[in-house]
């Protein structure tokens, strides 16, 4: 269990990097997370739940309920500006951090 | 709000679910299967929903508002349960509390004055500590040559008739000079304080009046000062009123009167009837006081110009004591004493609190297994247990409290003489904070209990079927009810002592026959009776009426009622007695009597004769007790010899004619003193110097008892003396008429609060004790009622089982009885100096509590004993 799970933190990156790409609901953002990084990450869909909550009191994220095309009401979540800014930040951070293990990891 | 989150949340993670379900219908799976999945998927729904919920809510104080509301729930479900904690605890923390406010104001209080600790009471004595009154030469040369204070003064507390606006009656008074005052430091509400001169003999009839007099008797009027006031018939201008609450170290006083002291008494060295209190000099340590009056004494011939009567180290001293001792004094040990038992009381209720929750956390496991398995966190479960104690708690608190109040109210109304500065009792911020403290101790005390039991156990717990096997380990319960055994050892211990104490004080031999004595005070007022001779004949037509009436078959006036009067030590020249070197001769007790007075309280004359109608024209005579004989003329024949108060020049030899036997003075606690007896009517002849005057309380004549030898009890005597009286002096009132066994019991009142209290104490610690060892019981009876089952369908006695659960309880009684015993070897050693003609480890004391506490565990087995012997096989296999 524990390899699989997806640490605190990154999941908030991984919603706000997936949430880039226009307005999705709860179950799209877990399967989209599942889908890119071609099941690596399994996430338990319970566990994006509190995450989206605190990106949503923090200001990263809005929700509204919509209807969708298929004639569901579903809580859609979207970027907001302070959104996008802590995405620039957290990737930026995030890279930092890969080129620095990346570097470590690899003897020149 | 908060509802409309959890819905739409929960509206969410239905569509999430029906979405993935979907999906993987559409792979192929059945639908079944496919919901499955996305449950499995999802992961746990309860919990996701509570960590959502934590995000989004003040989750701390929610949950707590949660938890407390589902406390207070469950606990309604079990009433038995609740209601035996919350009165346990109520108990606990209100006799603590109630303790605790009465060691707070008596002794832990500082006094009411500006810097108390540099208030000194200054005593004479023989150097054992006990506080006797100072001489006034003695207290005038100290203020003379002492240079460690800055000011020493002087009082005299009593009684006078006041008379304003509403009928006479009675006022405690305290008669001071104007340096006692300045020395108490508490400035007057209005008007002023005495001046100097005011408190010199011949000074003016004023008076400061407390703050409560003014209220009743001027109904607080702005113009009193200026007014006057009838004191003893006197008129006296009212020129202050003291702030209210003001008292003199313990005693209540209403009026304030000059102390005025003419320099002629300072012939008088030996005549000690002051109390002294001095303020020490700023930057004036007490060491350097306590060295400067040692080294005064040594000197003090030489620096006060004086002989005779001088300081003998060990017989005759000097010594300063801190006021808040003085006022104190011996209470001290044993209100600490009773603190220290209700907190062992209170120690027991924590083991019987943790008692019941353990085994209520235990009825309740598999309900708690159910809840971990469904997803409530383990720390959300710990939470609830913290709240449902803190329920517990704050309701304990809160009945506490009222337990508290209405213990204080108890307490003060019970034993309004015994307790120090009883008025200032109450449940103050420090009382509060006391209680605070010690219910959070109790909290953390008996709230860990089932915290421990709850770690990690939740999966046996469910899997169990057999729920006895899942039992905390059993050991621990006994070991906390052996542990509640021995405390209630200590306690009864420590009250079966006091019994004996008491006992013992009650059945001393004070030199006199108690039974069917009744005994009341009359104190003649200076204006109506301003003669000596008045006041004799006064004496006497009251005593020829008393005599008169019905049921009464004798009667005598004396100056000091025994068995507890003041001590009035007198400097005395006795003949064929050689003091030693630079020694005072003191005889400890002077006694006005009339003649009967022998024969009215059947006190046998060893010697010689008792005083007879004739002694009152004849040549002065006295009796002396067996204690005079024994000190001051071992070995001669005391009668024919003769005696001379040194009181003035004047004063002349004193025959003494007989010997009584000791009766006696100090308390009967305490070995008798050495008397001597003079004639009511021989008073002007044998102290000429006071011609016409009044001599200090304790051997005047200003004011007697009269003792009444009678058939009849005081509440039947009242009516027909209330008569007499009346017909002697309407104006006259009695004062305290009872019993002498009343007098007797008033005597070692504190002794016997001490014993009520810790017999109350012991009872309650007793019935905790009882009531843990029943909860132990029962609940091994019921776990184990299979294994009994079993036992008995292969053919064990009733008899056998019962006597098992029986010895069982009896074990455990055991244990903490013989913990309990060696612990009050060790701690009523304490209690030492509180015993009287008793040893800490008296043997019938310990031997009557192990019986005690054996027939108390064996009453309290009894009932599971009995349930145990009537488990029905059948029923009790058939049931798991």
């Amino acid at each position: 269990m524990p390899d699989r799970k997806v640490v605190q933190g990154t999941l908030e990156l991984l919603i706000l990097r997936t949430l880039l790409f226009g307005p999705l609901h709860g179950h799209g953002i877990a399967k989209h997370i599942q889908r890119t990084s071609e099941d690596v990450l399994q996430v338990e869909h319970g566990s994006l739940y509190p995450a989206l909550g605190r990106l949503e009191k923090n200001g990263c994220i809005a929700s509204k309920w919509e209807q969708t095309d298929r004639g569901r009401e579903m809580r859609m979540y979207r970027l907001t500006a302070k959104g996008r800014k802590q995405l620039t930040i957290e990737q930026s951070r995030w890279d930092a951090l890969v080129r620095a293990m990346a570097r470590v990891l690899k003897p020149v | 709000m908060k509802k409309d989150r959890d819905d739409e949340l929960e509206r969410e993670i239905r569509t999430h679910l029906d979405l993935e379900t979907e999906e993987r219908v559409a792979d192929g799976m059945s639908e079944m299967e496919a919901r499955y999945a996305a449950h499995r998927a999802f992961g746990n729904v309860t919990r996701t929903q509570e960590d959502v919920r934590a995000v989004w809510t003040r989750r701390w104080l929610d949950e707590f508002v949660q938890d407390v509301r589902y406390a207070l729930r469950t606990l309604r479900k079990s009433p038995a349960f609740t209601t035996i904690a919350v009165l346990t605890i109520a108990l606990g923390i209100g006799a603590n509390t109630a303790m605790f406010s009465v060691v707070n104001a008596a002794i832990l209080r500082p006094l009411g004055y500006p810097q108390p600790e540099q208030l000194w009471m200054l005593s004479t004595g023989a150097g054992d500590g006990k506080p006797g009154p100072v001489s006034p030469a003695e207290y005038f040369e100290l203020t003379e040559i002492s240079q460690s204070f800055s000011v020493v003064g002087a009082f005299v507390t009593g009684e006078v008739n006041l008379a304003a606006l509403e009928r006479p009656r009675r006022a405690p008074s305290a008669r001071v000079n104007a340096e006692l005052l300045e020395a108490l430091a508490v400035p007057p509400e209005r008007g002023r304080w005495f001046r100097r001169d005011e408190t010199r003999g011949g000074g003016p009839a004023v008076v400061i009046l407390s703050h409560e007099v003014w209220r009743t008797a001027f109904g607080g009027r702005e113009d009193v000062v200026g007014q006057s006031i009838d004191v003893d018939g006197i008129r006296h201008q009212v020129i202050g009123v003291m702030p209210s609450g003001f008292d003199l170290m313990d005693e209540r006083v209403e009026l304030w009167l000059p102390l005025q002291l003419a320099p002629a008494i300072r012939q008088f060295r030996a005549s000690h009837f002051l109390s002294v209190l001095g303020r020490l000099k700023d930057r004036v340590t007490s060491q350097h006081a306590e060295g400067e009056l040692a080294s005064l004494m040594r000197s003090w011939s030489a620096r006060a110009r004086v002989s005779g009567h001088l300081f003998v180290p060990g017989e005759h001293v000097l010594q300063m004591t801190p006021v808040l001792d003085a006022v104190v004094g011996s209470s001290r040990r044993a209100f600490w004493v009773l603190q220290a038992a209700v907190g062992l009381v209170l120690l027991i209720a924590c083991a019987n609190l943790a008692n019941l929750l353990m085994v209520r956390a235990e009825a309740r496991g598999r309900e708690i297994a159910v809840r971990a398995a469904l997803g409530a966190g383990r720390r959300r479960l710990l939470a609830q247990f913290v709240a449902e104690g803190l329920v517990l708690l704050g309701l304990g608190d809160a009945l506490g409290l009222t337990v508290a109040w209405a213990g204080v109210r108890a307490l003060t109304a019970a034993y309004p003489e015994s307790v120090p500065r009883v008025a200032g009792i109450g449940i103050d911020p420090a009382v509060l904070g006391f209680t605070l403290l010690v219910s959070a101790v109790t909290g953390v005390v008996f709230g860990l209990a089932p915290l421990r039991y709850l770690s990690g156990r939740t999966g046996r717990l469910l899997n169990d079927r057999a729920s006895g096997a899942t039992a905390i380990r059993p050991a621990m319960r006994r070991a906390l009810v052996a542990g509640e055994v021995a405390l209630a050892v200590l306690l009864v211990v420590g009250a079966g002592l006091m019994v004996r104490t008491v006992r013992n004080l009650m059945s001393v031999d004070a030199g006199f026959d108690r039974s069917r004595l009744v005994t009341f005070g009359v104190a003649l007022p200076a204006a109506t009776y301003p003669a000596f001779d008045q006041r004799v004949q006064l004496y006497g037509r009251l005593l020829d009426r008393l005599r008169a009436l019905p049921g009464i078959e004798g009667g005598a006036a004396v100056s000091g009622l025994p068995p507890q009067r003041e001590f009035n030590g007198f400097g005395t020249d006795i003949e064929n007695y050689t003091p030693p070197p630079e020694g005072s001769e003191l005889v400890g007790y002077y006694q006005t009597v009339t003649n009967s007075y022998f024969d009215a309280m059947r006190i046998p004359i060893v010697r010689g004769r008792a005083f007879e109608e004739a002694d009152g024209t004849g040549a002065p005579v006295a009796i002396v007790n067996e204690a005079f004989v024994r000190t001051f003329w071992k070995g001669l024949d005391p009668i024919g010899r003769r005696v001379r108060p040194r009181f003035g020049d004047q004063t002349p030899w004193v025959t003494v004619v007989g010997v009584a036997r000791d009766v006696k003075q100090a308390g009967i606690e305490h070995p008798t003193g050495t008397e001597l007896y003079v004639l009511l009517n021989q008073i002007p002849r044998i102290f000429p110097a006071v011609q016409g005057g009044r001599l200090g309380s304790g051997f005047g004549d200003a004011s007697m008892h009269l003792v009444l030898r009678t058939t009849l009890p005081a509440a039947a005597l009242q009516p027909p003396i209330a008569n007499a009286v009346r017909e002697v002096d309407p104006a006259l009132p009695i004062i305290r008429l009872r019993d002498m066994e009343d007098v007797f019991r008033d005597s070692v009142r504190r002794t016997r609060m001490l014993m009520q209290l810790l017999g109350a104490f012991a009872g309650l610690a007793l019935l905790l004790a009882a009531i843990g060892t029943y909860g132990v019981l029962s609940f091994m009876v019921a776990q184990q009622r299979r294994e009994i089952g079993i036992r008995m369908a292969l053919g064990a006695e009733r008899s056998v089982v019962l006597r098992a659960v029986l010895g069982d309880g009896l074990k455990l009684a055991c244990a903490g009885l013989v913990a309990g015993l060696a612990g009050a070897l060790v701690l009523t050693r304490l209690m030492e100096t509180l015993l009287f003609a008793v040893r800490p480890n008296d043997p019938v004391t310990l031997a009557g509590v192990s019986a005690l506490i054996a027939a108390v565990a064996a009453a309290a087995s009894l009932i599971p004993a009995f349930r145990a012997m009537r488990v029905d096989p059948l029923v009790a296999l058939k049931d798991e």
